[in-house]
């Protein structure tokens, strides 16, 4: 009885809000509808509405997704210095990194669903019903993951928002293991997704052993990016209280990985181009273009401007403080972040193909809608989400013992 | 009296009801028409049609030579493979692709495709032939450790006990790890449903579905029956061998023996069952016009 309470509630709570909220409600609703527009495009016509071909056949839904799940993975960013060092000022607000989890997770799933050419057929690709290659296919291994990595976000931050909710104690008991071992999922979700990438032999823009690292890296600077927005955001717009001290934290960690994540580019960028080997065709095709294709290379340099430059106004502790600018410097890291993981190494991972042919991909419009579309539903799940949290954390929304007994 | 209702009216109903329960008042008419076709296009896939293939034969393992030599590069191969395997206009390129390849290159022997992308010097032929370069075609290599196969998620895409790689159109979801993961880009997607005119499908070879990968299969429809694959047969200058590995006493363990052969990026130790021969004595051999290349390459200009 006290859940379906609790669910009435949070549900009741997210949907009523301001002019402000409504508007960016609608602001989503518009690339839903877009989405949903796309999304018959495509069941109805086959994939062919995609820009996608047989020489790149993998494009911007796998960038996507590639790219939320080191979002959702960047979870731990908050919880681990929560639950691990204790740290008060973020453990207050821990659950909202949960809840970028699962939008994150839901988002990638989505994109996945995109990507396949037979969603129908999706069931089977899942364990005990479908024919799973398990443990051969590292594609298993990931939907395992993931899925796994879903549900233990979603109970880890529903059963501390209903015991907030109802005002009971926490069974450390079972609440810690859970916390425990979502922060170990949470890299094991980027080094699988990575896994999947980087054995691919044939293509070596992706044959690095370096790439788990460093799609670490970059997720837990463009996972932090994206949460100092959202508790800026959220700290304004809600009465939920987020100390500065708790985006202090983020934005340290966000520097710092960064910080990393630029180490790691330059040594791969020597490595593949001081040899100058065949095998650095895709990154010199990223870089300056080759045969005439320069698609990406814009998109390369805005993606290296936009992160050293912020890593170095970042790494002024002024800077850092001065939170309208770090609104903006987060935003661009994100950004940035996504330039580089997502077009950078995925998109120039497929050209030139394993035997050598040059072919350019350029999204089609119905791919971008869908695309648009998928994060359009993944934020708009998102601020329910949070609104209805911040609810319960500021005991707007609680148990009510009265209520209870007036049902009948 | 009743009349009763067949499969196919049955499987319309479904989809027609499908359609309307899900797009009610939200899609125009047209849409709701294209909704259902698609619905019934999926129950029909998922459960009418059934791809069936032969057994695999017992103790045989099939393996092809293909002789450089005395390839000239006409494209007779890709087309008779085009119209064997009932392959639609758009799966491009076909099945089989040309490769033009520096003769100097080929000489040396070992670095035509190399392990991991060395074959960048060489190109895929869309163009007309050339008087001074020479010819290498190009299809899936039937691989002893395939990549292809290690990755697929549905086990659709497996290596049977003869020695081919198969592809189970049911089980595929067309998540294309495959042509990721496929170190000589031998498989084509079926980005809209295939259209081939009725006449010109094979009976052996029905047609795929929108949304699956497919492939070179070593005519596994003739082969297990004992008849050798298309491309041997279109060949003008017999430079195609195919055989059974098993036997050391088929011309193509024999040829393998004894020329000098190479198989395509060694270094990957996907173990290729297509050989390469480079140094057989050239025959005289007739000069055929070659055959024009396929049109509508998607992403190529």
């Amino acid at each position: 009885m006290k859940k379906i309470m609790f669910a009435r509630d949070f549900l009741m709570y997210s949907v009523k809000g301001g002019v402000k909220f409504y508007v960016w409600l609608l602001f989503l609703g518009f690339f839903i509808m877009l989405w949903g527009f796309g999304n018959f495009q495509q069941l109805t016509k086959g994939m062919i509405v995609t820009g996608l071909n047989d020489q790149t056949t993998w494009g911007l839904y796998v960038a996507n997704f590639v790219f939320l799940v080191g979002v959702a993975a960047s979870a731990v960013t908050v919880v681990f210095p929560s639950y691990i060092y204790n740290y008060k000022p973020l453990k207050d607000v821990a659950v909202i990194g949960e809840l970028v989890a699962i939008a994150a997770i839901i988002m990638s799933t989505l994109f996945i669903t995109n990507h396949i050419g037979r969603p129908d057929r999706a069931w089977h690709f899942s364990p005990g019903i479908g024919i799973f290659n398990w443990p051969d296919a590292i594609l298993t291994w990931d939907m395992i993951v993931l899925n796994v990595y879903l549900v233990l976000n979603f109970i880890c931050a529903f059963y501390f928002l209903y015991k907030k909710y109802s005002r009971g104690k926490i069974n450390k008991w079972f609440y810690m293991p859970l916390i425990y071992i979502s922060i170990f999922w949470a890299v094991s979700i980027h080094t699988v997704t990575a896994f999947m990438l980087n054995t691919m032999a044939t293509r070596p823009m992706w044959f690095h052993s370096i790439v788990p690292i460093k799609f670490i890296a970059s997720a837990f600077a463009a996972g932090p990016a994206f949460i100092i927005l959202a508790f800026i955001i959220i700290r304004k717009n809600t009465k939920l209280i987020i100390s500065d001290a708790a985006i202090n934290k983020m934005s340290e960690i966000m520097t710092y990985a960064l910080g990393i994540t630029l180490f790691l580019s330059f040594s791969e960028i020597v490595t593949e181009l001081y040899p100058g080997t065949e095998h650095s065709y895709s990154l010199k095709y990223l870089m300056f273009g080759m045969h005439g294709l320069t698609q990406l290379v814009p998109w390369f340099w805005a993606s290296v401007i936009i992160n050293v430059t912020a890593f170095i106004v970042l790494l002024i502790p002024a800077a850092r403080k001065n939170y309208a600018l770090l609104f903006y410097l987060s935003a661009l890291i994100f950004a940035g972040i996504w330039i580089e993981k997502g077009i950078g190494f995925i998109l120039s991972g497929m050209v030139p193909t394993p035997i050598g042919e040059f072919v350019e991909y350029t999204p089609s419009i119905i791919e971008i809608f869908n695309c648009l579309g998928n994060w359009a539903i993944g934020l708009f799940i998102f601020t329910l989400l949070v609104k209805g949290a911040a609810g319960v954390l500021t005991g707007e929304i609680k148990h009510d013992a009265l209520n209870v007994s007036n049902q009948p | 009296m009743q009349q009763k209702m067949t499969r196919r009216q049955v499987v319309k109903k479904i989809a027609a009801i499908t359609a309307a329960g899900a797009g009610a008042g939200v899609l125009l008419p047209s849409q709701s028409l294209a909704f259902t076709k698609l619905i019934e296009r999926i129950i029909q896939t998922e459960f009418e049609t059934k791809y069936e293939v032969l057994p695999p034969l017992p103790r045989v393992s099939f393996g092809m030579a293909i002789d450089l030599g005395l390839c000239i590069g006409c494209r007779r191969c890709s087309y008779a493979c085009k119209r064997e395997n009932s392959v639609p206009d758009s799966i491009s390129p076909p099945y089989i692709m040309l490769m033009e390849v520096d003769p100097i290159t080929l000489r040396r022997g070992s670095s035509i495709l190399d392990e991991r992308g060395n074959g960048l010097k060489n190109r895929l032929m869309y163009t007309k032939l050339r008087k001074d370069k020479e010819y290498m075609p190009l299809q899936c290599n039937h691989c002893e450790a395939p990549p292809c196969a290690k990755v697929c998620p549905t086990t659709a895409t497996y290596k049977d006990k003869d020695g081919i790689v198969m592809i189970d159109y049911d089980k595929c979801i067309g998540c294309r790890y495959c042509m990721v993961a496929c170190p000589y880009n031998a498989r084509r997607f079926n980005w809209t449903e295939p259209k081939v005119a009725a006449e010109d499908i094979n009976p052996l070879v029905p047609l795929r579905y929108h949304g699956v990968v497919e492939k070179c299969t070593f005519c596994v429809h003739r082969t297990r029956r004992g008849r050798t694959t298309r491309c041997v047969e279109a060949c003008p200058n017999k430079a195609r061998v195919f055989g059974n590995l098993n036997n050391p006493e088929s011309k193509i363990s024999k040829l393998i023996e004894n020329e000098k052969s190479f198989r395509l990026k060694e270094g990957l130790n996907t173990k290729p069952q297509i050989w390469y021969l480079t140094q057989t004595k050239k025959k005289p051999m007739r000069w055929y016009k070659p055959l024009p290349p396929p049109k509508h390459i998607r992403g190529l200009s």
